[in-house]
């Protein structure tokens, strides 16, 4: 009996100070020493500390690594499929993480032994930690003792500071060649899933790596402006919740979410005349989680989904990881064309197969810019209900409205039957706080909880206590009007400057919210190629491509309106226009059809046309 | 040793060659060498002079790294680097000045013609199109002359489509070549030194054989090593890419790419700086051969530093 208790009170010690990934490196350190788990109960007690000792350290280690990858994925990342380097060093990072615990189990072993030696008492640990708490931070608990033995003399506030600086010290190199091992990716290439094959990146996305440089215009991210949120209000929410809830923000939560954040997701959705039960929510990490777990839920090898096309270029590596056929339905500027997809469908039924759920971002589409119209949201419900099809409605943009008329989300008009809803606080709030939901019928509901606690256990308690503090502000509506202000400005000036500096044959549409703007050229003109040569000009775009599964959509691309300023936007898309107008000039020269690469005069006629001559 | 790993850099293959640098830098560490990793940008020279590593080892694909300007710096500064010399690297990385040291050494290339941007803006090259078109006949290749993987190069499968792929390689660089389509195995062939690693080949699977992009697109092409070659094949095929590397100059290490057709080995292009990536062909050539990434890192280095022994 006594060995698995012993384990078992490990773990839990080990659980108590972090993560479960933690929990499970102390119990195969239990099982790797027979001999030890046969101690009494003194020695167990020392274990205890030793276990204890163990997990802070390594949450100091955490902290320590935590700002290199940020930064290094923040040197790289421009959007969500921009940067391959970045997403291979973050992944790499994240390898450490997971390796970690048991690569430090033998060395720390060996530093437990010196300590016991010179520390029969239970160790300075608990020593210098009771008599350091008079300084009134009981939160410096744990970095204080993380150090403790080596530092008893420094106060609990200069060990902090000393902590920090020592997590803003940028090591890279060092860092990461104590975990060579960990990276040598040969040696488990027998070892890795058959999916991973269709993960690798393509040449076009390697182009992607680029657009990262510091001079670089990027229409091509994806990003909100975060820049407006009060700082001050940002201080005082995290304070309270510091000074209210620490013990609460920093432990676990339920895997659905807190109540309290469904409340908040309940407001949000009720700004769009959606009213879920609370129980058909849960709380992600991001929406793009929310897209992992419905995949997760939902896809065999092989199994047939139905996008838009373009689609939103951040779901295809998701639905490819879970090898997904993918069959993209054309859009026009009233969104998907429903047409399409009936004759889609009745074809899929003559084949036997029947698609699993159709993905569609109905409102101000990513990457298209266009809404889908109300007759053809009314069908795609229908169809959804008759042929018993699930849904999955991406609606990150829909409060993002800045002319036109409100439109019934999917979810509202089915009533929540066959369409899952996936929404988020990316672009309402903050993409950083990392916070999205799902909303699906209770059996699917079921599994995607299943499927979220395999993932990660739970979302961030931090950040949802972050936004209930937020939501309690009572301005989350007025910050969105705000960023409705700043957007449509924004918007309006890529549109003017698109007429301004765009030859006339490209078209290009004109959202009534969102972020983004879809621009198709003359079919003479690839646009993966043309960022190569636009890159030199130092600006740069989303390619096409990236919306679609097959090598469809060469000659548009994808410009972001919402992460840039006025001027920026103004400068960029008038190099973009520049490098087009030289290549519309030279095909020109080279077919003998002498092409005048001048804007157009008439103020009006690219607006919009989704040229649909494109897919001929 | 302290080696002085040079990645990174502007060219539009910085992705790839960050990837290469890390894994060169893990296996140099493993092997017990100082390592000074350098994401080459404007201090290159002064970080060099400063650092005064013993070797450089130029993991840089495209133009700036694998065109010689790099390999020009360090042989200025007197470090030694690996791969090919300043000069064979710019013979390399232009498509054009390489067929035409493939076809003075008497070796076959398929037949091309070149032109520059001024050509057809300026001369009205255009309309000599019509009649090259009929010497090299359809399909035919498009390229940019500079330009690494398999970036803006187009197939051309008729005279309509002839402009367009002119627009997208002139994206690349202000010259292009235009050259005939070869049938045949898409062999590649690594050389380490003086020494042909096995022959890697290229097999598409499914798809339109046209479409180039594709082809390096997610799971469309398989790549078999050792291919499968008679030994007739596979004598014709590295003696040719032996012949086209001393043609080249290049020392140190080159991959050669060629079409095995039916009356032969046809040459298309030699790399000066393959890629190291764990899906780069030279590595897994040279796995195939026995060499462990480490090994092969090392050969690199030695052959850097004692080239006449090499």
């Amino acid at each position: 009996m006594m060995p698995s208790v012993g384990v078992a009170r490990r773990a839990l010690l080990a659980e108590d100070a972090e993560p479960g990934v933690f929990a499970l490196g102390a119990a195969v350190a239990g099982y790797a020493q027979p001999d030890q788990r046969q101690d009494d109960d003194d020695d167990d007690d020392r274990q205890q500390q030793r276990d204890r000792d163990h997990d802070q350290r390594r949450q100091a280690d955490d902290e320590g690594q935590r700002p290199t990858a940020a930064a290094l994925a923040a040197a790289g990342a421009v959007d969500e499929v921009a940067d391959d380097d970045a997403g291979q060093r973050g992944s790499d990072e994240a390898e450490h993480a997971a390796e970690d615990p048991f690569q430090q189990e033998a060395g720390d072993e060996a530093d437990y032994g010196g300590e016991d030696r010179h520390s029969p008492a239970g160790g300075p640990v608990g020593a210098g930690g009771a008599g350091e708490h008079a300084d009134g931070h009981p939160d410096s608990e744990l970095l204080e003792n993380v150090h403790a033995p080596n530092l008893t003399n420094r106060d609990g506030r200069a060990l902090i500071r000393h902590t920090w600086e020592m997590a803003e010290v940028p090591e890279p190199t060092h860092r990461r060649r104590s975990h060579a091992g960990t990276r040598d990716l040969e040696r488990y290439a027998g070892l890795f899933a058959e999916r991973t094959t269709v993960m690798r990146s393509s040449a076009m996305r390697d182009l992607m790596a680029i657009t990262a440089r510091p001079e670089v215009i990027s229409l091509a991210g994806g990003l909100p402006d975060t820049s407006t949120f009060p700082p001050q209000s940002f201080a005082a929410q995290m304070t309270r919740i510091a000074q209210e809830s620490a013990a609460k923000a920093l432990q676990y939560g339920p895997t659905e979410g807190f109540e309290e954040t469904k409340d908040c997701i309940l407001e949000v959705m009720g700004a769009e005349g959606m009213l879920p039960d609370p129980d058909d929510i849960i709380v992600t990490t991001g929406g793009q989680q929310a897209i992992d777990l419905v995949c997760k839920t939902l896809i065999d090898p092989g199994d047939v989904v139905i996008c838009e096309a373009p689609t939103y270029p951040g779901a295809i590596p998701t639905l490819c990881s879970y090898q997904a056929d993918v069959v993209q339905v054309e859009c026009d500027e009233d969104g998907m064309q429903v047409e399409l997809l009936e004759q889609l469908l009745a074809e899929l039924r003559g084949e036997g197969r029947r698609p699993k759920f159709i993905y569609s971002v109905p409102s101000f589409q990513n990457p298209a810019g266009v809404t889908m119209s109300l007759p053809r949201r009314q069908r795609l419900v229908e169809l959804a209900r008759s042929q018993e099809i699930l849904v999955v409605e991406d609606n990150p943009y829909g409060l993002l409205r800045y002319g036109g008329e409100p439109m019934p989300p999917l979810y509202q008009l089915d009533g929540g039957d066959f369409v899952i809803y996936l929404g988020t606080f990316s672009k309402i709030l903050s993409p950083g706080i990392r916070l999205g939901w799902a909303v699906a019928p209770p059996p699917v509901m079921e599994k995607i909880v299943l499927g979220k606690q395999a993932a990660d256990l739970c979302t961030s308690t931090l950040t949802q206590y972050f936004v209930r503090e937020y939501f309690a502000e009572r301005r989350w509506q007025r910050y969105v009007d705000d960023l409705v202000e700043i957007y449509r400005g924004r918007r309006d000036t890529m549109v003017e400057a698109l007429r301004t500096y765009f030859p006339a044959e490209a078209t290009w549409t004109e959202p009534e919210g969102g972020l983004f703007i879809w621009a198709t050229l003359p079919d003479y003109i690839n646009t993966s190629d043309l960022l190569a040569k636009a890159l030199r000009a130092d600006v740069a775009f989303v390619p096409g491509q990236a919306a679609y599964v097959d090598g469809r959509g060469s000659h548009s691309m994808r410009l972001n309106f919402s992460g840039v300023n006025d001027e920026e936007i103004r400068e960029g898309v008038r190099r973009i226009g520049k490098v087009i107008a030289e290549q519309v000039e030279l095909y020109g020269t080279l077919t003998g059809e002498q092409r005048v690469a001048e804007p157009a005069t008439e103020p009006q006629p690219n607006v919009v046309p989704f040229r649909k001559a494109e897919e001929a | 040793m302290k080696v002085a790993v040079l990645k990174g850099g502007r060219s539009l293959e910085r992705g790839v060659s960050l990837r290469s640098g890390a894994r060169a830098e893990d296996a140099l560490d493993r092997l017990g060498h100082e390592v000074l990793a350098i994401d080459v940008g404007s201090d290159l020279v002064k970080r060099l002079v400063a650092e005064r590593p013993d070797v450089a080892f130029v993991a840089m694909h495209g133009v700036g790294g694998e065109d010689g300007t790099v390999q020009e710096l360090l042989e200025i500064l007197a470090i030694p680097f690996t791969g090919p010399s300043a000069a064979a690297c710019a013979r390399c990385m232009d498509k054009v000045q390489a067929k035409d040291a493939i076809e003075e050494a008497g070796l076959p290339t398929p037949h091309w013609f070149a032109f520059n941007q001024t050509a057809f803006r300026e001369f009205g090259a255009a309309d000599a199109l019509g009649r090259l078109e009929e010497t090299l006949g359809f399909p035919l290749v498009v390229k940019p002359s500079r330009g690494g993987s398999s970036l803006g190069v187009k197939f051309a499968r008729l005279p309509g489509e002839v402009p367009q792929a002119l627009v997208s390689a002139f994206s690349y660089d202000d010259r292009v070549l235009l050259e005939r389509f070869v049938d045949g195995r898409e062999l590649a062939v690594s050389i380490l030194g003086d020494e042909p690693l096995p022959v890697v080949e290229a097999i598409l699977l499914g798809g339109d054989r046209y479409d180039f992009e594709a082809r390096y697109e997610i799971g469309r092409t398989r790549f078999a090593c050792p291919a499968e070659l008679s030994a007739e094949e596979e004598r014709a095929v590295t003696e040719a890419a032996l012949a086209t590397y001393r043609a080249l100059g290049c020392t140190g290490f080159a991959r050669i790419d060629l079409i095995l057709g039916e009356e032969g080995p046809w040459l298309l292009e030699a790399n000066a700086i393959p890629g190291l990536t764990d899906t780069s062909l030279l590595p897994q050539a040279a796995e195939a051969a026995g060499l462990s990434f480490e090994e092969l890192v090392e050969r690199i280095l030695d052959l850097a530093l004692k080239p006449a022994t090499a």
